[in-house]
């Protein structure tokens, strides 16, 4: 195993809205190895986003970190128990010199991502020269030679082009340059395939695994395709109502998922048919998403679970450990626990009675 | 609460509890109206033109004094139990004259922006719903009178035409419908292309019916913001008329003409300036902050 | 891009010449003929109108005006004998255009500004303030408050001069007077756009790349949000210019609105119909200017079109 790059703890996160507070991220603990690439799957609204953005500070005025620390190279970025407006500057300030510069982001629709109105030239250089001693002349040519790692034909003409005279993929490889253009420890990529024609993605996706693979780039990818992450991550997190459902290597979860949800997920693959085979209808997973604004006390997955028992309706499951990289939260694979749980409530009610 | 017991039981489908109400539905007019009630600034709006507007129809009826009769002995008094806001300098009640030009301005607002409406929504409209290149040359016209000053015209027009109020309608009329024309052009063409005109259209509902039925219709929102916004801008453009001296000639009076009339004797006489200019600002003020109010009432994605 | 600007242009010469070719029918229609002055005996003014070509068929007349147009002439006045437009636009289109660019530089700054500040700011009573404000601005006529700035601070207070243009001290009230509407209408495009502008994915990437506010909200947001607000210039240009109207006038300022305002009273055909067309001039020419800074802040409008 590598030495810990990123190390999330107790993660909280609560938005802020009209219709009240909504708990988007609930104690969510997972942590990412130098040089490895850690797939986060999960339904829109499950929580991966926000967990990931949070490690930048990218949330915005009604998000917050109420709870939990986000480790990196041995410094806090996280900003729970941040109360006045000066230290929120200072933290700022503070982050500013790990954005873009050690972790970076690749987003999800190079289509809205890139300012419309300034050239790739000015939007590529603009990070390097914050983050980097250098001169726009070698800001310049740094840029030219990332556009070229990328795969962007003719970069010295393109580098006064505007987004506008680009197409999709190859925006996504200019925000895949922004994003590597300070050699960065960590990159966060956000369904960076998702808004991409079908023909593009994979290329896409190869070029994100064999730029980290040059640089011993960590990687986080989050999607919601499990066929991105099968050809692309050595570890799985899996999540759910804004909880980690499920994690484990690449191998364990796609031949031994555990959890409902995972088995349901992978259930809900289009599979490879031969010639004669049965035609069986394609699984899909009852109901919707949760609400997060009326999320019951138990398990976020109740509702949809085919195995729902009682007690996943007022308890959370506790994480139970397989093996040393691989664990779940259910209550089918925790029995232990959860008898314990009965005798103490039987205790405490018989206590009542008496 | 649940037993120990029960704890490893399979839950019933009616615990699962995946679907509910998310919200009590309110009727459209209902939300809006309550949403523009929440804006103090726009119901204060609301109230002082109400207010201007029942005395401008009432006032002058009831007034012991005719808005046009003359007494050189009480000339240029000022403010009294007799005369309230004084009288001017042949001696006529202000009082009685601000609320006479108030009903004046306010016809000419109401009336020019109905006939500005009604040319802009026809204009517009057929511009977006037909499209092509009649729309192109509607719409070049439309640039072309957008780009001439636009207050030039209305004071060569007036010279035209002579100083009335019909005159002064025609020349706020001759670019007031454009702005409107483009709204309306711009709702019809994104309206046009929506999933529900497509089924109008295929279902055979006829061109007349998909216009007014369910382009218009939805179109209603920017086209009530629009409208509160035109008012004022009317009644400002026949005060600015009036003010440089083409306006409305006299008898007759409006809220422009009696600053007009006050200018000569500004320094020694002011507040014979201040009560036409004062009721002037108010009446456009509660327009513009009712026409917020209701922008932000319509159209609850824009508050943030 | 130069097919973009050529068009435009097209579009501009189009539009003067719908402007001269009304211009010169409307003024020709109007009542009164322009020596109508008792002391002029019928024969003279026979002589007068015959002078003057004003006998001639219409359309003579107006393909002649035409051509001097097209020479820079925009004629001689009929009531200042031996005086020709052009002296007059030479003499006073300085003071307007003056007080008119001083006055728009004035409102784009501080109405950037102030909406700039709007969007930003998460005390409501700062934004009720200027929002409130920026409604008093729209609402109250040019014309009232230049009465009213001229009576409290010219005439009450003292402070600043109130007759012509010849010290700096005189261009305070004249220009707050220009200058309130446009500062109001600019901050609340401004408002608008810049919140819009700051909600987009761009600005998100922008902090992801760990850059310093101020570049963010300077360049990436602001350059996003003035589009709207160059776009509208135009019109702001032709409200300066009916403003200078009042405001020439109450300020005793001699320039082009005050004489427009002169010769419509006195039914100067050919001052109002050279003046009309000058102002038509100065107005599609900043459309133009406005057109061509757009496309180069927004280099996608030149697709579009």
């Amino acid at each position: 195993m590598g030495e810990r790059l990123l190390t999330i703890r107790d993660l909280n996160i609560e938005f802020d809205t009209p219709q009240g507070v909504v708990k988007a991220v609930r104690d969510v603990n997972f942590h990412v190895d130098k040089g490895e690439i850690l797939g986060i799957v999960g339904e829109s609204g499950s929580g991966k986003t926000v967990s990931v953005m949070s490690c930048l500070g990218l949330l915005t005025d009604n998000e917050k970190i109420v709870r939990g620390e986000i480790l990196f190279e041995g410094e806090n970025l996280s900003s729970a128990g941040i109360r006045t407006e000066k230290e929120r500057k200072r933290h700022e300030q503070f982050l500013n010199t790990i954005r873009g510069n050690k972790i970076s982001m690749i987003f999800q629709d190079p289509m809205t991502y890139l300012n419309p109105v300034l050239t790739i030239g000015t939007q590529l250089t603009e990070g390097i020269m914050t983050h980097q001693k250098c001169s726009k002349k070698e800001a310049w040519d740094k840029s030219v030679e990332l556009l070229r790692k990328v795969g962007i034909p003719g970069p010295e003409r393109r580098m006064y082009q505007y987004p506008y005279e680009f197409s999709g993929g190859m925006r996504q490889r200019i925000v895949i340059a922004i994003a590597l253009s300070c050699d960065p420890k960590l990159l966060i990529a956000d369904e960076p395939t998702t808004a991409l024609d079908v023909t593009v993605q994979a290329q896409i996706l190869e070029l994100i695994r064999e730029r980290a693979k040059a640089d011993n780039t960590s990687v986080i990818m989050i999607t919601h395709d499990l066929g991105v992450v099968a050809s692309l991550c050595e570890r799985i997190i899996i999540m759910y109502g804004g909880k980690v459902a499920e994690e484990g290597l690449a191998e364990e979860i796609f031949y031994e998922a555990k959890h409902p949800y995972t088995q349901g997920l992978l259930g809900s693959v289009v599979k490879r048919r031969q010639a004669g085979d049965r035609r069986e209808p394609l699984e899909s997973i009852p109901g919707t998403p949760p609400d997060l604004l009326k999320i019951n006390r138990g398990c976020p997955f109740m509702s949809r679970c085919p195995k729902a028992m009682k007690i996943c309706k007022d308890y959370i499951p506790a994480v139970t450990p397989f093996s040393q990289t691989h664990s779940l939260s259910c209550w089918l694979y925790c029995k232990e626990q959860a008898r314990e749980l009965v005798e103490r409530q039987k205790a405490e009610m018989g206590a009542g009675l008496g | 609460m649940l037993s120990p017991d029960e704890f490893f039981e399979p839950v019933e489908d009616w615990e699962r509890d995946t679907e509910y109400i998310a919200m009590e539905n309110k009727s459209f007019g209902r939300d809006v109206w309550s949403r523009f009630c929440r804006n103090r600034r726009a119901l204060f709006g609301l109230v002082c033109l109400t207010a201007v507007v029942v005395l401008a129809i009432f006032g002058p009826m009831v007034s012991p004094y005719p808005y046009d009769g003359m007494d050189v002995a009480v000339k240029n008094q000022g403010s009294s139990i007799a005369h309230w806001f004084g009288t001017d300098q042949f001696g006529r009640d202000t009082f009685t004259r601000v609320l006479y030009g108030a009903r004046i301005s306010l016809m000419i607002g109401f009336v020019a922006t109905a006939i500005n409406l009604v040319i802009g929504v026809l204009y517009g409209g057929i511009a977006g719903y037909v499209g092509g290149f009649a729309d192109m040359v509607l719409m070049r016209i439309v640039d072309i009178i957008y780009a001439v000053p636009a207050m030039v015209y209305m004071i060569l027009l007036m010279l035209l035409l002579g100083s009335n109020v019909y005159s002064v309608m025609i020349g706020i009329c001759v670019s007031g419908w454009i702005n409107m024309a483009r709204i309306v052009r711009s709702q019809v063409i994104s309206l046009k292309e929506q999933e529900f005109s497509v089924a109008a259209f295929v279902m055979g509902a006829s061109t007349r019916r998909i216009l007014f039925r369910h382009l218009l219709i939805n179109s209603l929102g920017p086209i009530i913001v629009s409208v509160t916004l035109m008012i004022p801008q009317a009644i400002f453009t026949e005060a600015f008329l009036s003010f440089i001296g083409i306006g409305i000639s006299a008898p007759m009076a409006s809220l422009g003409t009696l600053a007009q009339d006050a200018k000569m004797q500004l320094e020694i006489y002011p507040m014979q300036m201040i009560w036409p200019v004062a009721v002037i600002c108010l009446v456009i003020f509660s327009l513009n902050f009712m026409g917020e109010g209701l922008e932000e009432a319509l159209n609850p994605k824009g508050k943030r | 891009m130069v097919k973009y600007i050529v068009k435009r242009i097209g579009i501009g010469l189009l539009t003067l010449f719908v402007l001269v070719t009304v211009t010169f029918f409307l003024t020709r229609m109007m009542p009164g003929s322009p020596f109508d002055i008792a002391n002029l005996t019928p024969a003279n003014q026979e002589k007068m109108i015959s002078f003057y070509g004003l006998d001639r068929p219409l359309t003579e007349q107006y393909v002649q005006y035409l051509g001097n147009l097209f020479h820079g002439d925009f004629g001689v006045s009929f009531k200042k004998a031996g005086v020709t437009v052009n002296d007059l636009i030479a003499s006073l289109a300085p003071a307007t255009m003056k007080l008119g660019a001083i006055s728009y530089g004035v409102s784009l700054i501080l109405g950037t500004a102030l909406g700039i500040w709007m969007a930003v700011t998460r005390q409501d009573l700062v934004k009720g303030s200027i929002l409130t404000f920026s409604t008093f601005g729209v609402s109250v006529p040019n014309f009232v408050l230049a009465l009213l700035l001229m009576l409290v601070f010219g005439v009450y207070l003292n402070w600043f001069p109130v007759l012509g243009l010849s010290t700096p001290r005189h261009y305070v009230l004249p220009v707050i007077t220009q200058s309130v509407y446009p500062i109001a209408q600019i901050s609340r495009l401004v408002k608008t756009s810049y919140t819009e502008a700051m909600s987009q994915d761009y600005v998100v990437m922008a902090r992801a790349k760990g850059l310093k506010g101020s570049r963010i909200s300077l360049l990436h947001i602001l350059k996003n949000a003035m589009i709207p607000v160059i776009t509208t210039s135009g019109p702001m240009i032709a409200f300066l210019l009916t403003g200078s109207f009042v405001v020439e006038n109450i300020f005793t300022i001699p320039g082009i609105g005050r004489e427009f305002v002169n010769a419509v009273s006195n039914r100067d055909y050919t001052v109002v119909m050279g003046l009309t067309v000058f102002m038509g001039i100065l107005i599609i020419v900043c459309n133009l200017a406005a057109d061509l800074v757009c496309v180069l802040v927004d280099p996608r409008i030149k697709m579009a079109e």
